[in-house]
């Protein structure tokens, strides 16, 4: 190839690698569905979100933060029955096997939302931005329902 | 003379093992009743929920106030059922999910839920004053009524319905720490003894049901 048509094919190349470098982490493997919260009483409440996330790729993957505008920060929670006893533990990860879904849900796993910046009414919508060790960011529509909702709206 | 020096002193031997027999087997015996009170104990202690069979110690007499202001004692609600639940508004999972259970269970019994009186008796006075459980024992039974109090009369009902309750160990501030707690729903008769408890991933149908048997 002449020296000019090198330069030529270098410089058609480029602007398609500035686009791949820009592009958000591409979240394939992982889907999120049914991503809803319960309504809180008062601004400074916490709230609790709940979703299906599916992991269908191969490899194992793992939801390590998240962030919403309507909150502060989020926190992975989950609640541990002992004889009766409730107590919720906060965890940095939540392990998502090659292939496998979990459903965080009431009893169970909740992003607690803390210091929501106000109260969450059923019906809102908000945004959620979830943190994959490998998929990167995905950001999720979450809908509010009752304060006693046990499943999503 | 060697010979004879030889018996007694295998006659002794003898007797020095079978007392050592002995004396191990004692202590054995001792171990394994320590063993079994230690378990037993670990079963049936303080953080067990419920009485132990055949000693209903459950309930007693409670000085508080309710999500209206007014002081109540127990007393007040003779003549009702109680369904008694600890909690606090600060919960995010457990306790909204308990109390919907609570609020679907009453609605399916209709007519005959007139009979309970639901109460959530909150575990953490500090932040759950009678307002704030008035905004929220809303979103759940009409009937539903919030009980605070001093930290003192938290604390001797707790007591009396052998309720855990402490401040959650993740570092939290003094506005945003959670608690843990008891989950567990009591029912109290109408002559204020107790009569059963459900535990908190109980569903609204199978509790209707168990309401139902004992307020019909």
């Amino acid at each position: 190839m002449s020296r000019r048509a090198r330069v030529s094919a270098l410089a058609a190349l480029l602007p398609l690698a500035l686009v791949l470098a820009a592009m958000p982490a591409w979240s394939g493997e992982i889907s999120v569905t049914d991503a809803w919260a319960r309504a809180t009483v008062g601004a400074g409440r916490p709230a609790s979100a709940y979703m299906t996330i599916t992991n269908a790729g191969a490899a194992a993957d793992a939801l390590v933060g998240a962030e919403t505008p309507v909150a502060e920060r989020a926190e992975l929670h989950v609640t541990v029955t002992d004889a009766d006893i409730i107590r919720m533990r906060r965890v940095d990860r939540l392990d998502l096997p090659g292939g496998a879904t979990v459903t965080l849900a009431p009893g169970r796993a909740h992003l607690m939302l803390i210091k929501p910046t106000r109260s969450l009414v059923e019906g809102q919508e908000f945004p959620l931005t979830l943190h994959f060790a490998h998929a990167g960011a995905v950001t999720v529509p979450v809908v509010v329902g009752a304060l006693g909702a046990t499943a999503p709206p | 003379m060697k010979r004879r020096h030889a018996v007694r002193a295998t006659g002794e031997t003898m007797n020095r093992m079978r007392r050592i027999r002995k004396l191990l087997w004692a202590a054995a015996g001792v171990a394994a009743l320590l063993l079994a009170i230690a378990l037993w104990h670990e079963r049936s202690g303080e953080i067990a929920p419920g009485p132990p069979a055949g000693a209903p110690s459950i309930g007693g007499p409670f000085a508080l106030v309710d999500h209206t202001g007014r002081a109540v004692t127990d007393a007040d609600f003779r003549g009702k059922y109680l369904l008694v639940y600890f909690g606090y508004t600060y919960c995010p999972d457990i306790c909204p999910t308990t109390l919907q259970v609570v609020t679907q269970a009453l609605d399916a019994l209709g007519v005959a839920a007139a009979k309970i009186q639901p109460l959530l008796i909150t575990v953490d006075p500090a932040r759950d004053t009678a307002r704030v459980l008035a905004a929220y024992v809303r979103h759940f039974h009409p009937s539903l009524i919030g009980l605070t109090g001093t930290p003192a009369q938290i604390a001797r009902a707790a007591k009396a319905y052998r309720i855990y309750y402490a401040r959650g160990g993740d570092d939290a501030s003094d506005e945003d720490y959670l608690m843990d707690h008891s989950s567990i729903l009591y029912l109290m008769g109408p002559d204020g003894g107790y009569l059963t408890h459900f535990t908190s991933g109980i569903d609204p149908d199978t509790l209707a049901a168990k309401l139902r048997g004992y307020v019909s």
